[in-house]
């Protein structure tokens, strides 16, 4: 009796299957490697922005120190923001977009959005602000 | 329902699988970048190969990425040029029998990243 009941069902495991890795496996699966893009993202684009800032940063005003025999020290704004902007572009980072600089006479900050293609649709933006102080003889 | 334990354990595997590979694939990424933020601040070409491939190292020394290796071009190491740092190496899924029937043994992984470099601390006085 419980063979010919069961002979009726056989099969069904294929199709509890095929529905569980259509929606669940998949799914769970691209939402895992979509996770992992934009958190590398997430952390490229903060150490790429700290790197640029600190470049930006390091740019001092020539003219400044030499007519000033070397007593006054300041940052070049212009030249800060200029490699600023440059070292974000030289990165390569792909998606890279709205990148905004500010400077003020002692700290250069930069916000930049990245934009992630996700795996299968769609994309993602993330954005952080960093910043860098111009310090003399530390 | 007892018959769904095996399919749920491979399915399960298979997700391991896959976060194992893009964990790894996170570690090769932040060692590429970090590898050539750390180049483009070194004194010279010398010092540049060397503190790039330590900061690799670092930043891959918790994941097990099989065959690592990092490549830095420092180009002629100019003031204000471009350096780039190549990470590459693999994430084996010899635990994951499925995944590696689907994927294969070992999954390559592969990053450039570039830096500019420092125009004043890049060289020695």
């Amino acid at each position: 009796m419980n063979s010919r009941r069961h002979a009726g069902e056989r099969g069904q495991i294929l199709v509890m299957m095929a529905a569980v890795l259509a929606f669940l496996l998949v799914p769970l699966s691209v939402f895992l490697v979509d996770t992992g893009l934009v958190e590398a993202s997430y952390a490229q684009l903060g150490e790429t922005l700290q790197a640029s800032v600190e470049d930006g940063a390091s740019q001092i005003d020539q003219q400044a120190f030499r007519q000033s025999g070397g007593q006054r020290a300041v940052l070049d704004q212009v030249a800060a923001r200029q490699t600023c902007e440059r070292s974000l572009t030289t990165s390569g980072l792909s998606g890279l977009d709205a990148v905004s600089v500010t400077v003020t006479a002692t700290t250069v900050t930069a916000t930049a959005t990245v934009h992630v293609k996700l795996l299968v649709v769609g994309s993602a933006s993330v954005s952080q602000t960093r910043s860098a102080g111009f310090v003399v003889g530390r | 329902m007892g018959d769904l334990r095996l399919p749920a354990a491979a399915l399960r595997l298979l997700l391991l699988a896959v976060s194992h590979v893009v964990g790894e694939y996170m570690a090769v990424r932040a060692a590429s970048s970090q590898a050539a933020f750390a180049a483009a601040r070194a004194p010279s070409a010398q010092a540049a190969q060397a503190a790039g491939r330590r900061a690799a190292q670092e930043a891959v020394s918790g994941s097990q990425v099989r065959n690592f290796q990092v490549n830095i071009s420092t180009g002629g190491f100019e003031r204000g040029g471009t350096l780039t740092a190549q990470a590459s190496g693999c994430v084996s899924l010899a635990d994951f029998p499925i995944a590696r029937e689907t994927l294969g043994q070992c999954v390559p992984l592969r990053w450039t990243a570039h830096a500019l470099i420092e125009p004043y601390r890049s060289r020695t006085p």
